[in-house]
């Protein structure tokens, strides 16, 4: 990491000056030394600060286009999502950056759901609330045949378009679905909405509600559907105790076995 | 089944996007690997037969065998195996013409019959899969990177930017690189607790090349040392962001947990039964 080391290099250098000259005037030092000493000082700290601060500016900027993504799939701590949550929200990215990660990362624990939810009608209003000015500017617009007329429809068309993909994406249908859940709504209440999702994004997969809808399906003796819940469920989430011990014997596969035999391992 | 079909559902699922992504910023492609064929992979045969002894039929039979076994599986030549004396549990792939294996003296002592089976599996999953073409594609791209701020015409540009420049692609370049394989290697794992079938040596295998400790291995807490993937992901700064960036393998946490979700999947189901 070549630039960083020379960074990290030089803002040392100039902090062990900066040490030395703190050490402080030897005996023979007058008044007038000390004066020259402290101003020394003063230099050499803002020179450090300089450079670190470039050095993390650097790192940002390099990090803007090639930042890996939060694994959200791996966490399911509530402590771990609420710790991950304030850091991101304290650290210097922007937020649309790590924005669906994070939503999505809130939606693994019931405890950090509203976290989402939240957020997400926070983007929705102001989404709606930017359609509406600009439906209002273009409305007062008397000439279609300009460029402004044509760029404010385009500009639009895509917040239109943001919008919609929004509300119908699996993070809208999940969290709400989730949210319903957790009130302890009856089944027949989600089911339009489950519906949707599946309509959506026929390959959603999401360790809470695939695991609420095995629970579900097996109470309701649906082994098809039971099944594809619970392998979705535990491929997800692995070292859930719950799941692994309660594994039930599907029939056309040795998945309990290999739920009994991770069990073994891990508990 | 065919070996195509073994490779492919042994593969990790962002593996091919991560490979068009690299092999979109090759250049001279061609002429690097001719160079490496030519030239290069000779100058290791020296050491390997003055400093290794090799595997056959008549020594190290039952290492011979199993690469044999999984050469054919995965529809590729056999290739040489070299033991060579190393204090760490290592196993390695090399060469293009004709690739080989090179497996550490510590390994082949003290590592059970299945666990060093899952090292070779994996490691001959890197050759019939073409990542060795890829890694020694990427080692030449990072040389050219490196040589350029010294060519006379180009080094006009670290004459007004410094090596910023040259630093800013080299780190694009192995952000690509390296995050190709650690998905690769994701790839090989999967393949080798396919192959030998078995999710408790599997687990040992990869810690002991991690940890290179048995006894720290039978301390190991599994949840627990999954669950570090937490602290890692919660390491958000730019320089911590960094130094993730910048490793080769993945992290063992996320092999540990990348190892289950396979064993549990439907892929691994069809291949228990095929292999």
């Amino acid at each position: 990491m070549g630039i960083f080391d020379k960074l990290s290099k030089y803002a040392e250098e100039i902090k062990s000056e900066f040490e030395q000259t703190r050490e402080g005037p030897d005996e023979k030092n007058t008044g007038s030394d000390d004066k020259a000493n402290n101003k020394e000082k003063k230099v050499m700290d803002k020179g450090a600060d300089f450079v670190l601060s470039s050095s993390q500016k650097i790192a940002n900027k390099l990090l803007e286009k090639h930042r890996p993504e939060i694994s959200y799939s791996d966490i399911y701590d509530p402590e771990i999502i609420k710790y991950m949550i304030d850091a991101v929200e304290s650290s210097e990215f922007t937020k649309s950056e790590l924005y669906f990660e994070l939503l999505y990362l809130s939606t693994n624990s019931y405890q950090t759901l509203d976290y989402c939810l939240t957020k997400f009608y926070d983007v929705q209003a102001e989404l709606e609330r930017n359609i509406q000015e600009l439906k209002n500017e273009i409305d007062n617009l008397s000439d279609e045949e300009t460029f402004e007329y044509e760029n404010k429809t385009n500009e639009l068309k895509d917040l239109a378009n943001e919008l919609a993909s929004l509300q119908n994406g699996s993070l809208f249908y999940i969290s709400k679905i989730l949210k319903k859940i957790s009130e302890g709504s009856k089944f027949e209440d989600i089911e339009e909405l489950i519906h949707m999702l599946e309509e959506n994004e026929p390959d959603w997969e999401h360790y809470l509600l695939d695991k609420f809808l095995f629970k579900h399906y097996f109470k309701k003796q649906d082994v098809q559907k039971s099944k594809l819940h619970f392998s979705k469920a535990i491929k997800l989430n692995p070292l859930d105790k719950d799941l692994l011990q309660n594994a039930p014997q599907f029939n056309e596969n040795d998945l309990s076995n290999r739920t009994m035999e991770i069990y073994d391992i891990i508990y | 089944m065919e070996p195509e079909n073994i490779i492919n559902l042994c593969k990790d699922s962002n593996e091919d996007y991560y490979l068009r992504t690299l092999k979109s910023k090759y250049v001279a492609e061609n002429s690097f690997i001719d160079f490496y064929k030519k030239f290069e992979e000779e100058a290791s045969y020296p050491d390997l037969f003055g400093k290794c002894v090799e595997v056959n039929s008549s020594q190290f039979k039952d290492l011979y065998n199993v690469i044999s076994e999984i050469s054919k599986l995965l529809g590729i030549e056999s290739p040489r195996c070299f033991i060579k004396d190393s204090y760490s549990y290592t196993i390695e792939s090399e060469g293009l013409n004709y690739p080989w294996l090179e497996l550490s003296a510590k390994a082949y002592n003290d590592l059970s019959k299945k666990e060093i089976s899952f090292l070779i599996a994996k490691e001959l999953y890197h050759i019939a899969n073409n990542h060795l073409y890829h890694e020694i594609m990427s080692e030449k791209m990072f040389d050219l990177i490196n040589s350029l701020p010294n060519i006379p015409g180009i080094n006009i540009i670290s004459k007004f930017g410094g090596d910023i420049f040259f630093e800013h692609k080299e780190f694009q370049y192995r952000q690509t690189a390296f995050q190709w394989f650690r998905s690769a290697c994701l790839s090989a794992d999967n393949f080798a607790l396919s192959y030998i079938k078995d999710l408790k040596s599997s687990i040992d295998a990869i810690l002991l090349t991690v940890l290179n400790e048995r006894k720290m291995v039978d301390q190991i807490d599994l949840k627990r040392y999954i669950n570090q993937i937490a602290n890692i992901e919660t390491c958000l700064n730019p320089m911590a962001t960094l130094e993730k960036i910048n490793e080769v393998l993945p992290y063992g946490p996320y092999r540990m947990l990348n190892l289950l979700r396979f064993y549990l999947s439907e892929n691994y189901y069809k291949l228990e039964n095929n292999l």
